[in-house]
C-alpha cells in the first residue's frame, strides 16, 4: 500500500513537472534541413541507442544487486541499500563510453568555437550546486550515524542505543562506510560522464542538434546521479529515523508510551525527511528516463524549403 | 571561431596561432577571456592535441597568452589595439575591399609603407 501510494506520489510530480517544463523541452526538439537528414538521424539513432544502453545497464545492475542481496542475507540488506547508487555509477560509465559520433566526414575546411565547453556548460548551475550540496550532507550524515551507532553483539555497527534501549538496523559505520564511499564514486562516474558529453567533437553542420542532445544528456546525466543519490540516501534516512524512534519510545503497561526527547523527535524528522528525498529520487529518477526517451531530432525540413526561406529572408 | 583550411600552403599550427593573435589584437577576444582547452579545440578541429599545443606555445611565447594549471589558458591583459587604430583598420580595410584588393595584397600594401612611415615618425 505505501509503495502503491510512493509511486502515485512520483507520477502525479512526474506529470506536473514534465506539463510545467514543456515549453523548455519543445525547444529541445531541433528540425534539419533534408540535405543532412541521413546523418542527423544515424547520429539521432546513436543518441538513442546509447541511453536506452544505459537505461538496461542500470536495470541489469538492480537485478544483480537484488539476487547479491537474497543470496547474502548475513550482509544485513547492504547490497539493497547501495543498489541505486552502484547501479546508477555504473549506468553513468556505459553513457560516457558507449560512442555517439555527430562528426562522419572530415572537409579540408574545418572551424572551431572558441568558447571552452565546461562539465556544467549545458545545464542551469543549481542543478550541479544542488546534487553536490545533497551528496556533501549525505557525507556529513553518515559521519554522524557512525559516530552515534552503537555495536551489537557481532560488533558491526549497526545499532543505535538510547538510554537502555538499542534499536536496529541503523546506519552506523557498517553502513555508513560503504555509504561514503558509493557517494564519492557516483560523484566520480558523473563527472567523467559530464566530461565525456562536453568534450566530444563539436558538428558544424548540427550546430543545434548538437546543443540540444547535448542538453538533453546532461540532464539525464544529472538527473540519474542525483535521483540515485536522493533514493538511497531517503532510504538511510527513513531506516535511521525508524531505528531511532523505535530506540526512543518504551512502550508501558497499560498502552502509554515514553519518549525520550530530542531522539524520538529527531527520529520523526529523519523519517519525514526520507519520505520527502526518496520521493524527490523516485521522481528525478523516473524524470531522467523520460529525457533518455526524448528525441531530439523533430522535424526535417525539405531543401527546397530552406532554400526558399533563405531567399525570402535576403528580400526582405 | 576560428578555421584551418588543409589546401593552404599554411601549416595547421601556424593557422591557429595567427587567427587566435589576430583575433587577441583585434579585441575579439579580451583580457583575461579563458580560450577552450587544447583537447576541445583538436577534437573540434580534428587534428592532434600536440599541434594546438604547438599555437599555445607560440602564443604564450609572444605573451599574448597565459596558462596555469588552475584557470587554464587565458587571453593577457593589454595585447589588443587601441580603439582608434582598431577604426583606422577597419576603414583602410573597407576602402580597400570596395576597390576589389585582396587580404594578402592589402596587407603587402601596409608592409610596403610601414618603414617609411616609421622613419617619418621618428625622423619627424
Amino acid at each position: 500500500m505505501l509503495f502503491l501510494i510512493y509511486f502515485l506520489l512520483v507520477f502525479l510530480v512526474v506529470g506536473i513537472v514534465r506539463v510545467g517544463s514543456r515549453k523548455s523541452l519543445a525547444r529541445l526538439v531541433v528540425t534539419v534541413p533534408e540535405i543532412g537528414t541521413v546523418t542527423a538521424r544515424r547520429f539521432a539513432r546513436s543518441i538513442m541507442l546509447r541511453n536506452v544502453g544505459t537505461l538496461a545497464a542500470v536495470a541489469v545492475a538492480l537485478w544483480a544487486l537484488d539476487r547479491v542481496h537474497q543470496a547474502q542475507p548475513g550482509w544485513y540488506g547492504l547490497p539493497l541499500m547501495l543498489a541505486p547508487g552502484v547501479a546508477a555509477a555504473i549506468g553513468l560509465l556505459v553513457f560516457a563510453l558507449m560512442p555517439t559520433r555527430i562528426v562522419t566526414d572530415r572537409p579540408t575546411r574545418r572551424s572551431a568555437d572558441l568558447v571552452p565547453r565546461r562539465v556544467w556548460t549545458y545545464g542551469p548551475a543549481w542543478g550541479f550546486l544542488l546534487p553536490l550540496c545533497a551528496a556533501v550532507a549525505v557525507v556529513a550524515f553518515a559521519i554522524i550515524a557512525g559516530l552515534t551507532a552503537s555495536a551489537p553483539p557481532d560488533g558491526a555497527f549497526r545499532s543505535i542505543t538510547i538510554g537502555s534501549r538499542t534499536a536496529g538496523p541503523y546506519p552506523g559505520w557498517y553502513y555508513g562506510v560503504p555509504l561514503i564511499g558509493l557517494t564519492v564514486l557516483l560523484a566520480a562516474a558523473t563527472l567523467f560522464a559530464l566530461g565525456r558529453l562536453a568534450s566530444a567533437a563539436r558538428s558544424e553542420q548540427f550546430d543545434e542538434l548538437d546543443r540540444a542532445v547535448r542538453v538533453l544528456a546532461t540532464r539525464v546525466v544529472m538527473q540519474l546521479s542525483s535521483g540515485a543519490l536522493f533514493l538511497y540516501s531517503g532510504a538511510v534516512l527513513l531506516v535511521a529515523g525508524w531505528a531511532t524512534r523505535n530506540a526512543a519510545i518504551t512502550f508501558l503497561p497499560g498502552g502509554t508510551t515514553s519518549a525520550v526527547q530530542p531522539a524520538a523527535a529527531f527520529g520523526l524528522t529523519e523519517l519525514v525527511a526520507g519520505l520527502v528525498v526518496a520521493l524527490l529520487g523516485g521522481v528525478l529518477v523516473s524524470l531522467s528516463i523520460l529525457d533518455a526517451t526524448t528525441q531530439p531530432l523533430g522535424r526535417v525540413y525539405p531543401a527546397r524549403a530552406s532554400t526558399a526561406n533563405a531567399a525570402s529572408t535576403q528580400h526582405s | 571561431m576560428i578555421t584551418i583550411d588543409e589546401d593552404q600552403a599554411t601549416p595547421p599550427f601556424e593557422q591557429i596561432r595567427s587567427q587566435l593573435a589576430d583575433q587577441i589584437r583585434a579585441g575579439s577576444l579580451v583580457a583575461d577571456q579563458r580560450l577552450p582547452s587544447m583537447r576541445q579545440l583538436a577534437t573540434d578541429l580534428r587534428i592532434a592535441t600536440g599541434t594546438v599545443a604547438r599555437a599555445y606555445a607560440a602564443l604564450e611565447a609572444a605573451g599574448l597568452i597565459s596558462t596555469s594549471r588552475g584557470s587554464g589558458t587565458r587571453v593577457r591583459a593589454g595585447q589588443g589595439i587601441d580603439d582608434e587604430s582598431r577604426a583606422s583598420a577597419r576603414l583602410f580595410a573597407q576602402a580597400l575591399h570596395r576597390r576589389g584588393v585582396s587580404l594578402d595584397d592589402a596587407l603587402s600594401a601596409v608592409r610596403a609603407e610601414w618603414p617609411a612611415a616609421v622613419t617619418r615618425n621618428s625622423g619627424g
